[in-house]
């Protein structure tokens, strides 16, 4: 029983962290990105493109994991990148209110994704998405008994967002750019006279953390799912705890990782418990619920390691006093 | 010495514009809405690949469809009343820089309070008119009690302890769909996913139907969008709304409540979800799910925005959208788009070109004569007008 639970936590939670990292990376930068639920949602979309479009060009019958698994990377990370562009120049380079943006886009994301997802053909997603689920073989993974199980038997997503959790952890804490990044988050102006470019990093952070934060679309249908709920699937709530995340781990990725996988393994607890049909449905709300009280014992302590970045959500106007 | 480093000047800056005229922002707005009207169609042009002007024509026609035995658009009316509504309900929080997202799932729990109620007392209402009309109090009365609460619990965090209310209001709305599916099955006992339409025998609980099933319901929202116009404008808790949004130091400075002043706000806003729930349930569905408000709590946020906080401009944007997403929906069964999520994208693209524009309103793009880009681009321009000159 744990192992199953502890295995499919770690599968679900790998779409709240990818969106997460995504958007620690923008908030950091100083902008409040609400359109990571459309950003998700553009990254799915994408995937599968590059999944059919790798399909037409060679076939179905003979996959090379690998070239897939980059077709599908490529597409979801370019399409989520161009939903992040639309939002860097309407509010770095155009001012625009970030809140307001942020919800065009989620509402331009989701109904893009559901409406081209629902006239493409998707008869061979799930046949696709068997080579993106697993990177080791099931011989070698259940050789190692619960270890193989629990950690081995996922898809190359599951390591990637492990990894790029850390590296971005490390970029934010260890390295310069980091720490210019984090800078302009907190004050633009002194960064600015600095001498630093404030809307190339701006515009950098947001690009790099679209994409990120569209590859959870992506892992979320062509893996997790395994490719048959494209078009039903609720990637729009995923995004906004990815959202809460990103608060629940004080803009830390590497906490994210944990708060993921909390996160994660509330979704998915009502499926492993001996409950009736009726009280399953009272247990969809504990994820949501728990966000809440997250976001209330976060503001609660209101330490000074738990505080978002000074100007977040506020644009840089050079020429305003 | 300091050395004469060459510095390049940027070809243009970004400088703020004098108060553009409101006639001529006001046609700005208009003119780039039509403009990416029909870009948009453009695209649907392409993915239909049908006659452009027929795509068009389809969309007006499904706008405005008279049902049988009709004589108006009531579908049209009643859709855009509702976006009003929510619009309204939203606006006076959005006024003081509270991001009340959480609408949709106020909503949800006020019609979830009232379905309850018109489930349980089916045998009072049915002794007397008398009685069914105390049950649509009671309905009313609950569905506001219910949505005040929903929407009170964020701003008691909020100015409390300065809980981020934008993510709290939006999980409020998950929680409150999940409450929904949740006694949705217990009303049904167990058996199925909802009860369907509550008491369709007895019509127990149901607002009369007075000209039309819509009528009353879009007198309802007419009346409330009046009252909040005069709130907003000129009652003095309207005007301490304005100043909390514009200054909450200033509020504080003059000796405002501000935390009582946002509280009631909430509660303002939670009376008119109240109402928006009551009105779902009591006139238009009978019966609820999950959905039942779709994302009209995000489009009105936009409009609300959009509007700059004039009921009146709400009204406006609010028919357009809701013309555009009927329309669309008719489009997409028409030519067999699958389902009617064409209307989110060009809502979308919409607003990212009211964005776009709202950028040159409030600014404008200074050229500098000391680029070199500038330089040779005006110098094409001149040898260009020479050579008119001379051909004239």
């Amino acid at each position: 029983m744990l192992v199953p639970f502890l295995k499919e936590t770690i599968s679900m939670a790998i779409t709240y962290l990818f969106g997460s990292t995504g958007e620690t990376v923008i908030e950091k930068g100083g902008n409040l990105n609400l359109g990571i639920p459309g950003i998700m949602c553009l990254g799915a979309l994408g995937g599968v493109l590059g999944v059919n479009t790798y399909i037409t060009i060679f076939s179905v019958e003979n996959i090379m994991g690998w070239l897939l698994i980059l077709f599908a990377i490529f597409g979801s990370f370019i399409f989520a990148a161009l939903g992040g562009l639309i939002y860097a120049v309407l509010t770095v380079s155009l001012q625009s209110n970030q809140n307001v943006t942020g919800l065009a886009l989620t509402t331009f994301g989701v109904g893009l994704m559901k409406f081209i997802g629902s006239n493409i053909n998707q008869d061979n997603l799930t046949t696709a998405s068997r080579s993106i689920s697993k990177l080791f073989n099931q011989s070698f993974y259940e050789k190692l008994g619960w270890f193989g199980e629990i950690f081995l038997s996922h898809g190359i997503l599951v390591y990637l967002a492990i990894i790029i959790a850390i590296l971005t952890t490390i970029f934010l804490s260890k390295t310069r750019k980091g720490l210019f990044l984090r800078s302009i988050g907190e004050s633009p102006q002194t960064a600015d006279a600095q001498g630093l470019n404030v809307s190339l990093y701006k515009y950098l952070a947001i690009l790099i953390g679209s994409g990120i934060a569209g590859l959870g679309g992506l892992y979320y249908v062509m893996d997790r799912s395994g490719g048959t709920t494209f078009v039903e699937a609720s990637i729009e709530a995923f995004g906004w705890m990815a959202v809460a995340l990103v608060i629940f781990s004080m803009w830390k990725p590497g906490i994210g990782i944990i708060g993921s996988l909390l996160f994660g393994g509330l979704y998915i607890l009502p499926s492993f418990l001996s409950i009736s049909n009726v009280q399953i449905k009272l247990f969809d709300m504990l994820p949501y619920v728990v966000t809440i009280l997250v976001l209330i014992i976060t503001s609660v302590i209101n330490s000074k390691n738990s505080q978002p970045p000074a100007s977040l959500g506020v644009n840089y106007y050079r020429e305003e006093r | 010495m300091v050395e004469d480093k060459k510095v390049s000047m940027p070809l243009f800056s970004v400088v703020k514009r004098d108060n553009l005229p409101r006639l001529k922002a006001i046609i700005i707005r208009i003119a780039t809405f039509i403009l990416t009207f029909f870009l948009a169609m453009l695209i649907c042009f392409f993915v239909i690949k049908e006659n452009y002007f027929e795509i068009i024509g389809t969309l007006f026609k499904g706008a405005t469809v008279v049902s049988k035995g009709k004589i108006l658009p009531w579908r049209l009316f009643m859709d855009t009343a509702l976006l009003l509504a929510f619009a309204i309900a939203i606006v006076a929080p959005f006024k003081m820089k509270y991001w009340n997202m959480g609408a949709n799932g106020q909503v949800l729990v006020g019609a979830l309070a009232a379905i309850v109620v018109m489930f349980y007392m089916e045998d009072f209402a049915v002794k007397s008119s008398f009685n069914n009309v105390l049950v649509i109090l009671l309905m009313l009365a609950v569905s506001i009690i219910a949505s005040v609460i929903w929407a009170v619990i964020p701003a008691l965090f909020k100015v409390f302890f300065n809980t981020n209310e934008t993510l709290f209001t939006l999980m409020m709305n998950y929680v409150a769909s999940a409450l929904v599916g949740y006694v949705n099955y217990q009303l049904a006992q167990g058996k199925k996913e909802s009860p369907g339409i509550i008491n369709s025998d007895s019509e127990a609980g149901w607002l009369p139907v007075v000209l039309d099933k819509y009528f009353l319901p879009i007198l309802i929202i007419i009346i409330i969008t009046v009252i909040i116009y005069f709130y907003i404008k000129k009652t003095k808790q309207g005007y301490e709304v304005a100043v909390v949004g514009d200054s909450i130091n200033t509020a504080k400075y003059v000796g405002m409540n501000t935390k009582k002043i946002i509280i009631r706000t909430l509660v303002v806003s939670g009376i008119i979800c109240g109402i928006i729930g009551f009105i779902y349930s009591s006139a238009i569905n009978h019966s609820i799910d999950p959905n039942t408000c779709g994302s009209l709590g995000f489009t009105a946020v936009l409009v609300a925005w959009l509007s700059n906080f004039s009921p009146i401009i709400i009204a406006g944007i609010s028919f357009v959208l809701s013309f555009l997403t009927l329309g669309t929906s008719k489009v997409s069964s028409t030519y067999r788009l699958g389902n009617n999520d064409l209307s989110n994208v060009i809502i979308g693209l919409i607003f990212f070109a009211i964005l776009v524009c709202e950028f040159f309103i409030r600014f404008k793009l200074k050229f500098n004569e000391e680029n070199n880009i500038y330089k040779a681009i005006k110098k094409i321009f001149k040898k260009n007008r020479k050579d008119g000159v001379e051909e004239c």
